[in-house]
């Protein structure tokens, strides 16, 4: 039935929309998601880089 | 939970940065020497080892996984350690995996200028190498893994996810185009011919782009901008929708290398419906990127760091926006195959990867060696020399393409191609090659003053070799309570599950992509009279990919009048069925070659190697005089045509038992034939492979005989009707 499939349709058609299927499921649910993430969570995931647990740089001065 | 205190590695992140550096000036020496030769093809020196054919391979390759790879480690090294707020899991593989990769470098430089290669673009490395490649890839991942694993943070920022996603897919990407047949520990040929070969390759070509050259530099993005700008990043939750829409719709987008190509129509149109929608998560994450500066633009005034980034992430956005307009068939028609895509590789490239690059360099080696930055000025210095440089090779190559391009395809009033000399249309552009050779110097200029200003920054420093940090450990049992429960939340805590969410991802573009093209047979439709080519062919082919003929000429003659009527019929997907590998090419700095067979008598092809001059006075094309003095080597012959039929092309039984006689036999007329022309040269020499082979291009189907003749079905019929 799989070749079938494929060999009437050129063997685009089924498996490229089922794939914009799922992917258009997939991303609106991440775009809901993302837009009804809570705001402390937003803001505590993007100051991740600014808190490395590491000691602040000593200003040395530099060559000028 | 109780406070841990721990040391992150910063040998490492030092090591691999040094790396960047030194590979770097390498990549970008080689990218000017090869540029000058352009106009200057003399520069050569007359040997095949810096002839552009042999380096333009090794300039890509070190830019790319040298010095782009070395700054991908670095990178990485640094930026998980601290948000995952954990050493790497293992100083042995970091160890394995620096040294590992500087080895595979080394065996790039040493194996392409040879002619060492498979002439697959990007993964021009041979077997052996492939497979050191994969080890090193995956002690890296091993450790990347490792250190995620036990980390202190709960959730993966979004940095982390982009690098998961590299290593992904690059290791999906690498084993997939490398699967080939070792003829000998130099030699190997793909399992997959023609159109199917190129379709791997693009998909693997491409992808190398979005993979190794975009996403860890999405991650970086994410990571560095914000700590040099010293505030969040614009939007998580445009981070979020970026990842997940870019890498599933990125992977899709290879057959846009191929339009106009003999692969099926549906897959280019795939092609081209996803490249135009890549547009909307790369300048979603353009403007993130952008965006995480509001309120700070005052600091980008003063600091070169800032500034190498802004432009970085601007060129970004550039190079995104060109390339779904490239991938519009009627856009394409015109750019393909000219410098129009040079010049847009290179605004990725130099402006994307290199100034995100430096501008990471110049923000992370002052950290590791706790000192400031030893000259503030001259990295600003760097910064507009390295701009310049940037707009002065990109220009010319634009207005270079575009030129050449429509001469192409000029038409002049009684209906014939107003150009159709080649290389008419190559001496117009001669003086754009010597402009962008400049701006390739400025840039590597500006590399140079980078390479004193970081060597001075280290001298004055001193490198924390192991810097300390502390954190709270993770607790053992996590109830997460209100939207921490949510399923991306639960995805953010488990690196498992998420690898193989985005593996999956990755992986339906190219399976949807590929089995179709590769099960259904009226997707390459056979054509009676192809044969097999002959061993001298064979061996003349080979000798065609290691002298990289591939870098100047296609083998790829697109629908379109103006090409039939300069190169004659159009290419089928049936010619290429024995072609392990394809030879398709990317760039016409010379002519096509698909018709060439019995366009010239074999006389003109010796001189023409010989010296190109001799033939087309004002060609830019080098010398090829060691194939007339070199012994064609026979040694693997035989096997390479066992080879050949355990791939499937239909040489008799037993064939390779006999194939150097039907070979000599060849390789006699060929050169008796030249003889009578009063060219004296031996019958095993290369260049009589290289004439059999050119000679042979195209004329599977371009010799139509007057009265219908059954076609040949043995080589040894082939070269009894040569």
């Amino acid at each position: 039935m799989f070749s079938d499939i494929l060999g009437n349709t050129g063997g685009a058609v089924p498996l490229t929309l089922a794939a914009m299927i799922i992917f258009i499921v997939c991303f609106a649910a991440v775009v809901i998601w993302a837009m009804k993430l809570d705001k402390h969570i937003v803001n505590e995931m993007a100051h991740l880089p600014l808190n490395d647990g590491a000691a602040p740089v000593e200003d040395r001065g530099n060559h000028e | 939970m109780a406070v841990e205190t721990f040391q992150y590695d910063n040998r490492t992140v030092r090591d691999f940065g040094v790396a960047t550096i030194i590979w770097g000036i390498v990549g970008m020496l080689v990218g000017v020497i090869i540029a000058t030769q352009l106009f200057w093809p003399r520069l050569n020196l007359g040997l095949p080892f810096t002839t552009f054919s042999h380096l333009r391979p090794l300039h890509t390759n070190a830019v790319i996984f040298a010095f782009v790879g070395n700054a991908m480690f670095m990178a990485i090294y640094y930026s998980l350690q601290r948000l995952c707020k954990a050493r790497m899991w293992n100083d042995t593989l970091s160890r394995i995996n620096f040294w590992g990769w500087q080895i595979i470098i080394v065996l790039a430089a040493v194996t392409l200028p040879l002619g060492i290669t498979t002439s697959k673009e990007y993964a021009e490395l041979e077997w052996p190498i492939d497979l050191l490649i994969a080890v090193v890839w995956v002690i890296f991942g091993v450790n990347m893994f490792g250190t995620i694993l036990k980390r202190r943070e709960r959730h993966m920022y979004v940095a982390v996810w982009f690098y998961i996603a590299t290593w992904v897919t690059v290791t999906l990407l690498h084993v997939v185009n490398s699967l080939e047949i070792p003829v000998s520990l130099t030699k190997s040929y793909p399992l997959y011919a023609g159109v199917q070969d190129a379709l791997v390759q693009w998909w693997y070509g491409h992808n190398a782009v979005a993979f190794f050259l975009t996403t860890p530099y999405l991650g970086m993005m994410y990571y560095y901008l914000p700590k040099a700008a010293n505030r969040p990043v614009f939007s998580y939750r445009l981070s979020i929708i970026h990842f997940w829409a870019l890498i599933f719709i990125y992977i899709w987008a290879g057959p846009h290398h191929l339009l106009y190509s003999s692969l099926p129509d549906w897959a280019q149109s795939l092609g081209t419906v996803f490249s135009i929608m890549l547009l909307a998560p790369s300048w979603g994450g353009m403007l993130n990127g952008l965006l995480t500066l509001r309120g700070a633009w005052d600091k980008v005034r003063e600091s070169a760091v800032l500034k190498f980034m802004v432009v970085a992430v601007t060129a970004y956005g550039m190079a995104t926006f060109e390339g779904p307009t490239l991938s519009v068939k009627s856009v394409n028609a015109l750019s393909h195959f000219t410098d129009w895509t040079i010049a847009h590789v290179h605004v990725g490239a130099l402006g994307w990867n290199g100034f995100l690059t430096f501008g990471i360099l110049y923000w992370l080696i002052p950290r590791i060696f706790r000192t400031n930055l030893y000259s503030e000025k001259l990295a600003n210095l760097h910064f507009w020399i390295g701009f310049f440089g940037i707009v002065i090779y990109a220009l010319p190559l634009y207005f270079a393409g575009i030129t050449q391009g429509l001469m192409w395809k000029q038409f002049g009033e009684g209906g014939i191609l107003s150009y159709p000399n080649f290389l008419e249309t190559v001496v117009q552009i001669i003086p754009m090659y010597t402009i962008r050779m400049v701006g390739g110097l400025l840039f590597l200029i500006g590399v140079l003053i980078m390479f004193f200003n970081l060597y001075k920054t280290m001298k004055q420093g001193s490198m924390e070799a192991n810097e300390a940090a502390e954190a709270p450990a993770l607790e053992p049992r996590y109830e997460p309570a209100g939207h921490d429960r949510a399923w991306h939340r639960w995805l953010e805590r488990r690196p498992v599950q998420f690898l193989v969410l985005t593996t999956v991802a990755i992986a339906l573009g190219g399976i949807i992509e590929m089995i179709p093209t590769f099960l259904i047979r009226t997707n390459i439709p056979t054509i009676a009279s192809v044969q097999p080519y002959t061993p001298l062919e064979l061996e003349g082919r080979d000798l065609y990919i290691r002298e990289g003929c591939n870098n100047c000429h296609s083998q790829l003659v697109r629908p379109f009048r103006s090409e039939t009527e300069r190169y004659g019929e159009y290419s089928k997907a049936g010619e290429y069925v024995y072609d392990h590998p394809f030879l398709w090419g990317s760039k016409r700095t010379g002519p096509d070659l698909q018709r060439q067979g019995g366009k010239y008598p074999d006389a003109w092809q010796f001189s023409h190697l010989k010296d190109p001059t001799s033939m087309s006075p004002g060609s830019i094309m080098p010398p090829y005089p060691w194939l007339i003095t070199d012994q064609l080597d026979l040694d693997d012959t035989e096997a390479k045509i066992r080879a050949m039929q355990t791939l499937g092309v239909p040489y008799p039984e037993g064939y390779d038992q006999i194939c150097l006689n039907d070979l000599r036999l060849q390789a006699d007329k060929i050169a008796r034939g030249l003889a009578d022309a009063g060219i004296e040269v031996a019958y095993d020499r290369e260049i009589i492979a290289m004439i059999a082979y050119l000679q042979r291009l195209g004329t599977d189907i371009k010799v139509k005989p007057a009265q219908p003749t059954p076609p040949p079905t043995t080589p040894a019929e082939i070269i009894a009707g040569n």
